[in-house]
């Protein structure tokens, strides 16, 4: 079955691959869309990707998202010679990426910046620690452990010799 | 495929819901890298694992380097209304992001008014290097981060009679030198020191060329080294009298002297800049709104550009004597040597 469909090509150009989540969902993807991960790139430069690629870090549910990051992305790259279409895709896409990360819960967050990691995605991987930054900028060391479930593992003495060091960065 | 297996989790590591520190260690790495300043120091009060990726040298070193280079202005602001008569002003000293339009204070001397039309103004901005700032208010010369708020003093050079000619890194780790000169009669003397050493030392004269010999010790006014430009890690100036074909060049390594030829007679509207990290030279036509962009490479051969200048924003200043000064800042958190030696408590004036 897998590798009949991976034979499988489409009018839009390019074989079909099929990617396969840890938990065994099956996602079928042209190989430009799957190109953009640089493990499955360098799995199609070596031709090894018949029987399709499993993936057993990445759940399906990330890997639907990741699936729904790449193929909006790789219209991208169609669109670039045509300017206006372009630009008006680029707005699209801001807000395409701003959704697909602001709603995500912390857990499912870092788990798709593990997969990003994973599967090098470099523009994903830089657009979720980008969000986790955003998250950080601006907080208090406390709403820090808050927001990010850390325990504290300083002694009181310790952490007060830290914020002592440069007073002025824990001034409101 | 293989490669897939090998990296495979354990059954109920994965199922167990992440927190951040199941983030690989360069990951959380890259992230706290994207921070500002203030807020990796407020990341070092977090947890254990924060303050360490955050203290850590290398990691310190990318993130100096990865900061936007900042353009450094400086203006005074009067302190109390016309009415009190105080005669008190704030000196300060901002930087600005031309990407982002973003200005930043940075550092603010008060102290007395002075007669613009009779004195110099008792206030400047020498220099900027990794980070650091060298400015001096009535004569005291400062070396300080304004990222990490903490400064010493530097002396010498005494400021009444030595004129500082720029600032400069030297060595691994970094120390921080000034060279400066002092006149003698119809003459010029250049002297170094090494940040915190309180010493000096005699370096003049030094140049292979007869001419720039000449040059360095005439001490007239087209021989002022008010501007010099760092750039990988020499001092650069240019001559400050117009229709010159010459920069003068400090090479910190050789502790020498010596003239970079250019192709064509600068104006009197000339800098120096880096583009793209390349040296460049902009000549600016008195009169019209072109400016010509010349850019060395490799010391060897100049190119030319030809650019528009475009107005891109207004920027109003709620002070006066704005002066846009030729330093840039690229803020730090690296804890400089003789600065926290000098000054470990963070005080800041």
């Amino acid at each position: 079955m897998a590798a009949a469909a991976a034979e499988a090509t489409t009018d839009g150009g390019g074989k079909m691959i099929i990617l396969i989540s840890a938990d065994g969902k099956r996602f079928e993807v042209t190989e430009a869309v799957a190109s953009q991960s640089q493990l499955i790139s360098n799995m199609i430069e070596d031709d090894c990707t018949e029987n399709g690629v499993r993936l057993p870090n990445v759940d399906g549910d990330i890997l639907t998202m990741v699936v729904d990051y790449c193929n909006m992305h790789a219209g991208d790259a169609a669109a670039a010679g045509d300017t206006m279409k372009a630009s008006s895709t680029e707005e699209e896409l801001k807000k395409f990426d701003a959704e697909l990360v602001q709603a995500l819960e912390n857990p499912v967050l870092f788990k798709l910046i593990l997969a990003a990691n994973f599967l090098n995605i470099k523009s994903l991987l830089d657009m979720t620690c980008q969000r986790v930054a955003d998250m950080m900028s601006g907080k208090t060391p406390e709403q820090m452990r808050e927001t990010f479930s850390i325990e504290n593992d300083f002694t009181p003495e310790e952490e007060a010799a830290i914020r002592q060091e440069n007073a002025w960065a824990f001034d409101d | 495929m293989a490669m897939a297996e090998t990296v495979r989790l354990p059954e109920q590591q994965r199922r167990r819901p992440l927190t951040i520190a199941s983030l690989p260690e360069e990951i959380m790495s890259e992230i706290l890298l994207l921070l500002p300043p203030k807020s990796i120091l407020q990341c070092r009060a977090v947890c254990k694992a924060w303050r360490d990726v955050t203290s850590d040298r290398a990691f310190l070193l990318t993130h100096h380097r990865r900061q936007p280079p900042q353009r450094l202005l400086t203006f005074i602001r009067d302190v109390g209304s016309h009415h009190d008569d105080l005669d008190i002003l704030d000196y300060c000293v901002e930087a600005v992001d031309f990407r982002t339009h973003q200005f930043q204070s940075l550092a603010r001397f008060t102290g007395q008014d002075y007669d613009c039309s009779l004195e110099d103004s008792p206030f400047t901005v020498h220099a900027s290097c990794d980070g650091l700032l060298l400015m001096s208010y009535n004569n005291y010369l400062h070396l300080c981060n304004p990222t990490t708020r903490q400064w010493l003093w530097v002396s010498p050079p005494a400021l009444q009679h030595d004129k500082v000619v720029g600032l400069y890194a030297h060595g691994h780790p970094s120390e921080y030198r000034v060279l400066y000169y002092r006149e003698f009669g119809l003459g010029r003397t250049f002297y170094i020191t090494t940040v915190g050493s309180r010493k000096e030392r005699r370096i003049w004269p030094h140049s292979s060329s007869e001419s720039l010999r000449k040059w360095l010790t005439k001490g007239t006014e087209d021989t002022e080294f008010n501007k010099p430009f760092l750039f990988h890690g020499n001092l650069h100036w240019l001559p400050q009298s117009g229709r010159q074909n010459k920069i003068v060049v400090f090479d910190t390594l050789d502790e020498a002297f010596r003239w970079l030829h250019v192709p064509f007679k600068m104006h009197n509207v000339s800098s120096l800049l880096e583009i793209e990290g390349s040296l460049a030279m902009s000549n600016s036509h008195i009169g019209s709104s072109k400016v010509d962009l010349w850019l060395l490479q490799d010391y060897k051969h100049m190119f030319h550009y030809d650019m528009k200048g475009n107005l891109l924003e207004k920027f109003q200043c709620s002070g006066r004597m704005l002066n846009i000064t030729p330093h840039i800042l690229q803020e730090s958190l690296i804890p400089h040597e003789p600065i926290i030696r000098f000054n470990s408590t963070g005080n800041w004036a």
